[in-house]
């Protein structure tokens, strides 16, 4: 025989609703912690290399690359300076000449080439001004600029996929609180029985909000199996640009381990298993407010 | 025991009242009974003396403490000395007929032995053993309210009030119940009883108090 002090919670709508919130919240939470993820790749795998081009046509091209050369080794910050050669302007060019890289048919003559060095530097070391100071032909292209651009895009994403999160968890307390509150109306006649009985309100807000949580996670928990497939394929196709700066775009690994999943989503990976619980805790608190608000209306 | 002075009664949301001007004092240990017209106000009466509703206006104290300004605890725990017969039986349906009955003990803090030889003796007294597991939707009317006076009478309450606790009862049952209503009253317990019953009136003799456009306008004969 059940000890009964409170009505039981019954509601079909809260795990169904909390079921989809799981999987909203839980691809919100995976999308952002991708995007930080590739952030953070990104941030420690690409270097800050500067690119600069010397027209072919300069006077006295020679003399002017050693200066520049010599220029370029002297600045702090420089970590190492690469001058191209023929071949490998050749081939770096290749795809605006219309050529194969190894195709010497049509290959331009190596005069009428301009002269490319590339310089790796610490961040924060700013190249262009000094080299246009030192040569006003020179062209120079920093790459960090992409990858501030890159940043910026990213961290945009970010608060997007913060925001879808933020709405989330707030829909999922307001409709939370609508089905709870819907639910304790077809329970007011008995709450109002048990108060006049003498029941503690704390007692009643207590055993209805402990059904009400359960409903909570069971229906999150059955939101977390559903998301499991969709996160799989996510994290699948992710994998080729996360996994590691050695592989291609095109390469993705026909079986990603827990390790795998966990280096994808680092940082909210084990966030994502605690949603049924935050679910659990939003119903727990709401059923009990919306309770011991309804009963203070009571004598 | 119970004392109202000048206790008057709103209508929820209009302008007249249910009771007016109510002065009543009942001492420990009676029996009254509460008579009137439909309309009269002894529902409302009744739920103000089960503590359901307070007062607009005026003193009123139960069980020797003052209500009309007492604190919600306060309130509690005098709600779990007064047992409560009401008309419509308040029995929560999807419990079952033990739940409903044990509830007054388990709010008690009694132990869970005692509380199942408890209710087993009132169903027993009340003919309702063989309905100890069923569902209140699944009794009679006669059997609901037995259900109701099971429930009241277990927790031997300090103040019992019921509204028309026969109508759905045979006459034997109207006698035992009354019978055990006088045995609680020599225990120390005030009881008052709404009735539109004249035989039981006549059978037991006790103070009447007669209800009136809210007003309580006659006090009449003694236990």
């Amino acid at each position: 025989m059940s000890k009964r002090l409170a009505p039981s919670f019954q509601s079909r709508s809260l795990p169904l609703l909390c079921a989809f919130m799981t999987i909203l919240a839980g691809l919100a939470l995976a999308g952002l912690s991708g995007l930080q993820t590739l952030e953070n790749i990104w941030a420690q795998e690409t270097p800050n290399t500067a690119t600069i081009e010397l027209p072919p046509d300069l006077p006295d091209l020679e003399h002017q690359t050693q200066a520049l050369l010599e220029l370029l080794n002297k600045t702090s910050g420089v970590l190492h300076v690469h001058q191209f050669s023929t071949e490998e302007t050749q081939t770096l060019l290749a795809p605006w000449l219309d050529q194969s890289p190894s195709g010497n048919s049509t290959q331009l003559p190596p005069a009428s080439l301009p002269l490319i060095i590339t310089a790796e530097h610490t961040a924060g070391t700013a190249l262009t001004p000094i080299i246009a100071a030192h040569n006003a032909s020179a062209v120079v292209e920093e790459n960090s600029h992409w990858t501030e651009r890159l940043h910026t895009l990213i961290g945009t994403l970010t608060s997007c996929a913060t925001l879808i999160l933020a709405i989330t968890l707030g829909t999922t307390s307001l409709t939370t609180a609508i089905v709870i509150r819907r639910a304790v109306t077809t329970q007011r006649t008995n709450l109002t029985i048990l108060h006049g009985l003498g029941s503690f309100p704390l007692t009643l807000a207590n055993r209805m909000a402990l059904h009400a949580a359960a409903l909570a996670l069971l229906g999150s928990f059955i939101g977390l199996i559903l998301l499991a497939p969709t996160i799989a394929t996510l994290a699948h196709a992710l994998s080729p640009l996360l996994l590691s700066s050695a592989s291609t775009p095109t390469e993705s690994p026909a079986f990603l381990t827990l390790e795998n999943y966990t280096s994808l989503f680092s940082p909210h990976f084990w966030t994502i298993f605690t949603l049924p619980f935050i679910c659990s805790a939003i119903a727990w608190a709401t059923t009990q407010c919306v309770i011991l608000i309804w009963l203070r209306r009571l004598p | 025991m119970i004392h109202l002075h000048n206790v008057t009664l709103s209508r929820q949301g209009t302008r007249g009242f249910a009771l007016r001007d109510l002065n009543l004092s009942l001492p420990r240990s009676s029996f009254s009974w509460l008579v009137g017209p439909s309309g009269a106000g002894k529902s409302s009466l009744l739920e103000l003396l089960s503590l359901n509703t307070r007062p607009s206006h005026g003193q009123m104290s139960l069980l020797e403490t003052r209500v009309d300004n007492a604190s919600r605890s306060t309130l509690r725990h005098l709600r779990r000395r007064i047992g409560f017969i009401p008309q419509n039986y308040r029995l929560i349906p999807e419990w079952s007929i033990f739940d409903n009955i044990a509830l007054p003990l388990r709010l008690h803090k009694h132990r869970e032995a005692d509380i199942r030889r408890e209710v087993h003796a009132i169903l027993n007294w009340l003919g309702l053993t063989q309905h100890t597991e069923a569902f209140p939707p699944q009794l009679s009317g006669g059997e609901q309210q037995r259900v109701a006076i099971a429930r009241a009478l277990i927790g031997r309450p300090a103040l019992l009030i019921a509204d028309e606790p026969t109508h759905a009862l045979g006459e034997d049952q109207a006698h035992l119940l009354l019978d055990a209503m006088q045995q609680l009253v020599s225990l120390g317990t005030t009881v008052i009883v709404a009735t539109h019953s004249s035989t039981l009136m006549r059978s037991y003799p006790a103070q009447t108090l007669v209800l009136q456009d809210g007003t309580l306008t006659q006090r009449e004969g003694t236990l």
